[in-house]
């Protein structure tokens, strides 16, 4: 589990400007859950989730994961547990070679040759990308970078997974293969923390927390918090996909696209009579 | 009148190397001025290739671009291009270099021959449409703010200097919500000054919502480009796949319907809308 107690932080130089700040956090993410992070830009998400492996510090408070407070003396702990995946793919890749880029961590900690070759085929073939374990990372699209990324993080076998924004730089495709990957990370049993603007997104969650302004606001399921209109206009969270819409009003049982097209399409709209040529 | 010509062109990377891929293969596109125009694409597809031969970031190998009143193939410097065409990139890491806001935002302006003072007004006026707290802003490390908050700075920057043709690259890539919405109002505000938009994008809601004109680009050919309208009549939601974009839920729940013509096509996308009020 992951605990904040009264977490406080600013950023230098911005005491003053209170949007910064986050205020009192107080918030657990179990084990094995899927959550979703969201709030508008500025509104403390990445700062939060930074938080969680240590890679900035509170300056109130406390934060321990599975027990460990997140100190300098327990980071190569904390670090082993936490996976930080970031935006932009390129920020976090440093080999020259899929397979080494995989393999970078595993060689840092000496684990033997056969084991670490084994880990690494079996991470790749996880994000599906053994086919190109050869090739150089730079020639690789940017939905398969992202999950080049994903590999490397997830060899370690982190128990906790923070996504910050992983697909927002990513076509249609790209995004579809991150968030499966994704998907089958959470089927494996890890605990996952996904930071989205994407509504299509956050509703794969187990539960939405809602940061705004530096607080925690509220902690729903994602149906619940798609129909609270009140909390979305205040969140500056308003615009939500047309599907998901078309989910609330019909009373649709699922939050999956393809599903509730298909209902719409066989259940609803011949009802409708507008469709007739 | 165009803002851009391009007549067959080909551009190839690595010429005469074990490493050359031919990135545009025979592209003749015109974008009007003042228009809001879309690129789509699936990684590959020579999007990048095209915009930065725009702003000559590329030379082209064959064929001609006209970009307003300069030739590519006769243009010497292209600093008075360079000053008509502005390029926001895709990563605004990329683009920022500054270690504080307003300096960020007065580079260009400042380069580009504005005093001081009328550079000053112009970012502000850049800060307003692209929905950036100047003063809130103006001290802080640009490379310390969020990635939203990035990018509005990268916006303003550009805009600062007035360019006529503004190319966005994946322009709402990390934005949330009302930023987006910020960014679409920016759109109209800039096509109402005459401005040209090209953008690089594949958020289709965004694209629906804003674009005059859609082009779709695969393998290095311009396969189709049309109006929104033209576009989802023509290709279907597994088809799109194919150019990395989604098609809009409403567009995909009249895949299995007939329709007469354009018109039909357009009352029945209004009848849904209607029917459900969205």
């Amino acid at each position: 589990m992951i605990e904040f107690h009264k977490v406080c932080f600013t950023y230098p130089g911005c005491e003053k400007n209170h949007n910064r700040v986050l205020h009192n956090i107080d918030i657990r993410f179990e084990k094995g859950k899927f959550y979703s992070l969201i709030g508008s830009n500025g509104s403390g998400k990445s700062t939060l989730a930074r938080l969680i492996n240590g890679l900035i510090h509170p300056f109130e408070g406390k934060i321990y994961i599975d027990g460990l407070e997140v100190l300098p003396q327990n980071f190569i702990e904390i670090r082993q547990k936490v996976g930080y995946i970031f935006q932009n793919p390129e920020n976090q890749i440093v080999s020259t070679i899929v397979e080494n880029e995989v393999a970078f961590a595993l060689e840092n900690l000496g684990i033997p040759y056969d084991e670490m070759h084994r880990k690494v085929t079996e991470i790749l073939e996880f994000v599906e990308l053994n086919d190109m374990r050869k090739r150089p990372p730079h020639n690789l699209s940017g939905g398969q970078k992202q999950r080049l990324a994903i590999a490397s993080v997830v060899v370690m076998e982190p128990d906790y997974i923070i996504f910050d924004e992983p697909t927002s730089m990513l076509d249609y495709n790209g995004r579809r293969e991150v968030i499966n990957s994704i998907k089958k990370l959470h089927k494996a049993g890890k605990t996952i923390i996904l930071i989205s603007h994407d509504a299509e997104e956050i509703v794969l969650a187990d539960e939405i927390i809602i940061l705004h302004e530096g607080e925690i606001v509220a902690k729903k399921r994602p149906i619940d918090f798609l129909k609270d209109v009140d909390l979305r206009n205040n969140i500056n969270f308003q615009q939500i996909p047309d599907h998901l819409k078309f989910a609330i009003k019909y009373n649709i049982n699922t939050l999956n696209k393809e599903e509730i097209i298909d209902i719409m399409q066989k259940n609803i709209l011949p009802t409708t009579g507008i469709l007739t040529l | 009148m165009n803002a851009v010509t391009f007549n067959n062109v080909e551009h190839i990377y690595n010429e005469k190397s074990p490493f050359e891929i031919k990135s545009l293969n025979g592209v003749d596109l015109q974008i009007k001025k003042g228009e809001i125009f879309f690129i789509c694409g699936n990684t590959g597809s020579g999007k990048s290739t095209l915009i930065k031969l725009i702003n000559r970031l590329l030379i082209a190998k064959t064929g001609s671009i006209k970009v307003l009143e300069f030739d590519m193939n006769t243009i010497k410097k292209p600093f008075e291009l360079r000053k008509k065409v502005g390029m926001i990139f895709q990563y605004p890491d990329n683009q920022i270099f500054e270690t504080r806001v307003k300096k960020e935002l007065i580079y260009g302006p400042e380069k580009f021959g504005m005093s001081k003072r009328e550079a000053l007004v112009k970012i502000k006026e850049s800060c307003v449409l692209a929905g950036l707290d100047y003063e809130g802003f103006k001290n802080r490390n640009p490379f310390e703010l969020s990635g939203g908050e990035k990018r509005k700075v990268a916006i303003c920057s550009i805009l600062a200097y007035d360019p006529e043709i503004i190319i966005f690259d994946e322009p709402t890539a990390g934005l949330d919500n009302s930023s987006i919405l910020s960014l679409k109002k920016m759109f109209f505000k800039l096509k109402e000054k005459g401005k040209t938009i090209i953008a690089v994008s594949h958020n289709i809601d965004f694209i629906s919502e804003c674009c005059d004109k859609i082009c779709l680009l695969s393998g290095g050919k311009v396969i189709f480009s049309g109006d929104f309208v033209d576009t989802m009549m023509r290709f279907t939601n597994k088809e799109l796949e194919v150019f990395g974009v989604e098609k809009p839920f409403i567009y995909r729940l009249l895949e299995k319907i007939k329709f007469k013509d354009k018109d039909d096509f357009k009352e029945k996308i209004k009848n849904i809308e209607n029917l459900f009020n969205v």
